[in-house]
Formats: C-alpha cells, sequence, structure tokens
C-alpha cells in the first residue's frame, strides 16, 4: 500500500488537472457557441450564391465553363481540413484516416492514378509527413478572421488547377457538424462543380447578365467554390470544439472517478495506520500487565 | 425598392431604398426602381445606396448583385459579397499603411505566382476599396 503522503500529492495533482481539464470545457463551450453563430450567418450568402450559380449555369447549358466540366481524367486533389491543437478526441484523427483510406483505397482499386493533399492544420500535416503521403500545400490551421483568406487562397488553388488540367477532381475531407456531441468525417465532392436544379417556376425570369453569361460564371464559379470551402472551414471549427468540448468533459469526470477512488484509498491508508498505533499500544499495555 | 446586403457573417443591410450604385465588373452602375431582372458580378469598390435619409456609402468586396422583381410587383436588389464596411467605420490611416506594407509584400513576392499571390491582390483590392469609400464619404 502506497504511502499516505504519496496518496494525498497524487490527489492534488488530480485535482489540479481536473482545474485545467474543466476551464478548458468552458472555453470550448464558449467557442463552440460562437462558432456555431457563424455557420447560420454564413448560409444565407452561400445559399445565394448556390442559385445564381445553378441559374446561370442551367442557361448556360452543358459545359459552358471549365469548372463545371466532368473529366474522365484520374488525378484528384483532397482538401484534408483539421486543426492546429489536438486534445480534441478523434477529430483530427478520424479525417486524416478517412483521407489515408481514401487514397489507399483508390489507388489499389486503381480508379485514380495520381492524388496530391492540400492539407490544412498542424495536427493533419503531421500525420501525412509521417505517413509520407502526397502532400501539394501546407497551410496552418484556421480560427475566426482567418477562415476568408484560408478559403480564397484554397478556392484560387484548386480553381486554377481545375481549370489547367493539371487536376481533373476535388473533394473536401472535414467534420461535418451535426451537434455539440456528434461529428462526422464526410467526402464531399467540390470540383467539377455540379449545379442544384433550378425549381420549376424559376425558368420565367429571364435575367439580363452582366458581363455576358460565360464570363459571369468564369466569375461565379470561384466565388461558389470559395463559399463552400468555407463553409467546410467553418463547420470544422465547430466541429473542433464540440470533440474537445466532449473530450474535456470525459476527462474531467474521469478526474472526478479517480479522485474519489484515490480518497477512499487515503482514508483506508489512515485508518490502517490508526489501527496499527492503536494495536500498538493496547500490545504495549498487555505487556506490562505481564 | 427593397435592398438586402449579405456576407458571409450575416446580413449587412436590410432596409428600402431609393437607389443604389453599385461597382460592376464591367463598371459602375445604378440600379432604380423597375429595373429589368438583372444579375451582375461584382468587384471590390465603393457601394452607395439612398434613403430617404440621404445616401450612404460602403466598401464592398467581390461578389454579385441581382435584382428580381417580387410577386406583389416590388423590385428586390439583392447583393452578396465576401465583405462589407460602412465608410464611416474605416480606419483611413490604418488603411493606408495596410495599402502600404501590402504594396510592398507584391512588389517582394518571389514565389509562385498561386493561391497565395492571387489572394494577396484580393486583399490589396479590399483594402484599396475601403480607403475609398472613406475618402469619398470624407474628401479632404
Amino acid at each position: 500500500m502506497p504511502s499516505l503522503k504519496a496518496v494525498r500529492t497524487r490527489i492534488s495533482s488530480v485535482k489540479s488537472t481536473q482545474k485545467i481539464t474543466r476551464a478548458m470545457k468552458l472555453v470550448a463551450a464558449a467557442r463552440l457557441r460562437r462558432a456555431q453563430d457563424a455557420i447560420v450567418a454564413a448560409r444565407p450568402y452561400a445559399r445565394g450564391l448556390s442559385e445564381a450559380v445553378s441559374e446561370v449555369a442551367a442557361r448556360a447549358g452543358g459545359a459552358a465553363h471549365p469548372m463545371l466540366e466532368k473529366r474522365s481524367g484520374r488525378r484528384v486533389a483532397l482538401i484534408s481540413i483539421t486543426s492546429d491543437r489536438g486534445l480534441c478526441g478523434g477529430f483530427n484523427a478520424n479525417v486524416c484516416r478517412t483521407t489515408q483510406r481514401l487514397v489507399a483505397e483508390k489507388t489499389a482499386s486503381a480508379e485514380v492514378d495520381e492524388f496530391r493533399i492540400e492539407v490544412v492544420g498542424k495536427k493533419g500535416r503531421e500525420y501525412f509527413r509521417r505517413r509520407h503521403l502526397p502532400v501539394a500545400h501546407e497551410l496552418p490551421g484556421v480560427a475566426g478572421d482567418s477562415v476568408l483568406d484560408r478559403a480564397k487562397e484554397l478556392a484560387i488553388t484548386v480553381s486554377d488547377d481545375f481549370t489547367a488540367g493539371r487536376i481533373d477532381g476535388v473533394y473536401l475531407i472535414y467534420n461535418e457538424f451535426k451537434s455539440a456531441i456528434s461529428q462526422t468525417v464526410i467526402v464531399e465532392p467540390l470540383l467539377p462543380v455540379t449545379p442544384a436544379a433550378l425549381p420549376a417556376e424559376a425558368g420565367q425570369i429571364d435575367f439580363v447578365y452582366e458581363p455576358a453569361r460565360d464570363e459571369l460564371l468564369g466569375l461565379l464559379l470561384p466565388l461558389y467554390v470559395q463559399s463552400q470551402i468555407q463553409r467546410a472551414l467553418l463547420e470544422s471549427v465547430a466541429s473542433e470544439f464540440g470533440a474537445r468540448m466532449s473530450a474535456m468533459e470525459n476527462a474531467t469526470n474521469n478526474a472526478k472517478d479517480m479522485i474519489e477512488r484515490l480518497t477512499l484509498e487515503y482514508n483506508r491508508a489512515r485508518q490502517a495506520a490508526i489501527t496499527k498505533e492503536l494495536m500498538e499500544i493496547v500490545g504495549g499495555a498487555e505487556a506490562l500487565k505481564g | 425598392m427593397h435592398l438586402s446586403l449579405t456576407t458571409p457573417r450575416g446580413s449587412v443591410i436590410d432596409t428600402e431604398v431609393d437607389e443604389v450604385t453599385a461597382p460592376g465588373a464591367l463598371g459602375e452602375f445604378g440600379v432604380l426602381p423597375g429595373h429589368i431582372p438583372f444579375l451582375s458580378a461584382l468587384r471590390a469598390g465603393v457601394f452607395v445606396y439612398r434613403t430617404k435619409d440621404g445616401p450612404r456609402l460602403l466598401a464592398v468586396s467581390e461578389g454579385i448583385l441581382t435584382v428580381a422583381r417580387t410577386p406583389d410587383g416590388g423590385d428586390k436588389v439583392l447583393v452578396l459579397v465576401e465583405q462589407a464596411t460602412a465608410a464611416s467605420d474605416v480606419d483611413r490611416d490604418a488603411t493606408s499603411r495596410e495599402l502600404a506594407a501590402l504594396d510592398a509584400e507584391i512588389a517582394a513576392w518571389k514565389k509562385d505566382a498561386g493561391g497565395e499571390y492571387k489572394s494577396l491582390l484580393a486583399r490589396r483590392d479590399w483594402v484599396a476599396a475601403r480607403a475609398d469609400a472613406a475618402d469619398r464619404a470624407a474628401p479632404h
């Protein structure tokens, strides 16, 4: 049995760990609320752009722009979104593993000839480097204001490569925010852009376009792609905080269980010591009686 | 005529207006009530809308503007831009400094002209638009 002092030190160390995990949980919860608001706020913009793209693309027909073109080529770019910081459960590992599995499967079945990964976040960068996966660009993780810049940079990179024919498809891999306790990794096609079907009544309005339709598509599509990437980044940020919140909640609970167990052990040890002392006194008294 | 201006951060303007002037991809244009259905790309620049209280100026980054008829015969102008700031909120000195820093960065660019470079140029356009809006709102 460990000494009383050792158990006491142990308890106080677990207690301070618990303080840290509880504080991290509270911070994550506060940030999560802000991140959720950001997702909701971004929706009307994304919906508006998506409607405009469908509208223009439907009237332009078929392959009016290279970014709408379905190609038979087999070079694929994957945008994997992870975070810079850990302590958020399986958040980063899930994205990394999904990416790795996708690369392994598609390479084995010869569906894709060449992969390149655009990785966002330090955790993903470390993972892919260690496993020597083909990373094209490494970008820092996003937080708050950097979402827009990062989305723009990624959108321009993949749109340029796609239009120039250097890649034939782009997928987004990120944690979709379902709720504070549930995030799922999804793989979503980004390019070529598949415009949503137009609602029936929309066909009657005949818009005047400026600049002309094809040129307008050239301006609209990059904005649309950017808004999609931005949405994925925002979802990922919210998921990260959700995941960290649950992870820290679990850690706090585990610490609580541990403290209970250690306290029990401490009390037992203390009781044993007292009993032992009593026995010694009684033993001594008995001996004196002789 | 109803104007709503939305960015990825949420709605910025949602009000009744008399006139809108926007920085179109092919040049500045105005929209008055009764305009034909219209869809235009916008570049970064100065956006003006006039209500009965007078004109207001905003700096906007790239995006789109659509004009559509509402079922009750009114007009609805929908503007989707990445960023928007009221001219009165622009810190003119800060934008000058930012502009100088970005120009220096652009001039010194040695790497490939990929996504990073182009997003730098876009950022410069946005800063220039803000400076422009501030100048037009309060001429020296």
